[in-house]
């Protein structure tokens, strides 16, 4: 995996997308792989885990309460001063984003799907040796 | 690929409703370091299909979680495990499995809240991983036991464990085999009997 290109293009999601702060690629269970330059690395370790949770929980209300395709589309949180944003992002990983209180959360949303069609298959982490595969 | 949602062993369990007399519910959380068996313990005990939150390992976690002893292990817990059981006609126990890895310490705080005690769950092949549970648990003053999940083949005698784990002579140590219902439930039943001996008998 190159995480010079994904990082630069963590870094141009940034420039494009007004009142965004942090863009972070973690590993699903929970730990960071590359972000942007603001993002100091305790926390982006921080955040990884934070993500991991969040995005584990919102798939069980998926499968609980969604119509059965399964899959979590997006996973949102607004605190004050900004907002939490994750998305799937190809096997084994997510991208997430903080953005200050003036973001517009549906540009910022539609930013983040584009970006992953982008990496594509930049961004895969595999499973540990023995493990199944995807 | 997924979080584990449900487990074809808790079908028979999920129908089991909660009742509407209930008037108390106890909560309890399960911690100890990362592999010990939490989610297993959970999972086990649980008469509802338990939530889980596993997360297949990927490679971005070697060199930091380290596997050994637990090599077989595929996935891990990334919130928290959730599971339920029914004590008598008003009293509902509520579980909370933590999450074993350092980088998810910090959901133990809102874990603990409102909790009656804690089970730490302790391996001898990594016995080390459960001192920061018994560490932050001591500092806080919640009522807990230690469950050592042998998975029914001890090597070493319970004495062995609390000398290693330097464990005050008041705090109850059991044995456990964290896969089955019946053993899991005991270590909760010490727990319980445990909290309601401070009750009665004050703070030592």
């Amino acid at each position: 995996m190159d995480l010079k290109t994904l990082t630069w293009l963590l870094e141009g999601l940034l420039e494009r997308t007004p009142g965004t702060r942090h863009a972070l690629v973690l590993s699903r269970d929970g730990l960071k792989l590359c972000h942007t330059s603001g993002l100091g690395n305790d926390s982006a370790d921080h955040l990884a885990a934070i993500a991991a949770g969040v995005q584990s929980l919102a798939h069980s209300a998926s499968v609980e309460f969604g119509d059965g395709r399964g899959g979590v589309r997006q996973a949102m949180a607004e605190f004050y001063g900004g907002l939490l944003f994750i998305v799937e992002a190809g096997h084994g990983t997510h991208l997430a984003v903080i953005t200050n209180g003036e973001a517009e959360p549906g540009l910022v949303g539609h930013n983040m799907n584009e970006l992953v069609e982008q990496m594509g298959e930049h961004l895969t982490t595999p499973s540990r040796a023995g493990a199944e595969a995807e | 690929m997924h979080s584990t949602t449900s487990e074809p062993a808790h079908t028979d369990q999920q129908v089991t409703p909660l009742a509407d007399s209930t008037e108390q519910a106890l909560k309890i959380a399960v911690v100890g370091g990362f592999g010990v068996g939490k989610t297993t313990m959970v999972s086990s005990v649980s008469e509802i299909r338990p939530l889980t939150t596993e997360e297949t390992m990927t490679r971005a976690g070697t060199g930091i979680d380290d596997l050994e002893g637990v090599e077989g292990k595929r996935t891990t817990t990334v919130a928290f495990d959730f599971g339920r059981i029914t004590l008598d006609a008003t009293s509902v126990l509520y579980l909370f499995g933590a999450p074993g890895q350092e980088r998810f310490w910090f959901l133990w705080d809102r874990l603990f809240t409102g909790a009656l005690g804690a089970v730490v769950l302790v391996d001898t092949r990594r016995l080390e991983d459960c001192f920061y549970a018994i560490d932050r648990l001591e500092d806080q003053g919640t009522p807990f036991v230690v469950a050592h999940n042998d998975f029914g083949e001890s090597e070493h005698s319970l004495e062995d464990v609390r000398t290693a784990l330097d464990l005050d002579p008041g705090i109850p140590l059991l044995r456990c085999d964290a896969r089955e219902r019946g053993s899991a439930k005991k270590v909760l039943i010490a727990l319980v009997e445990h909290v309601r001996s401070l009750i009665t008998e004050g703070p030592r």
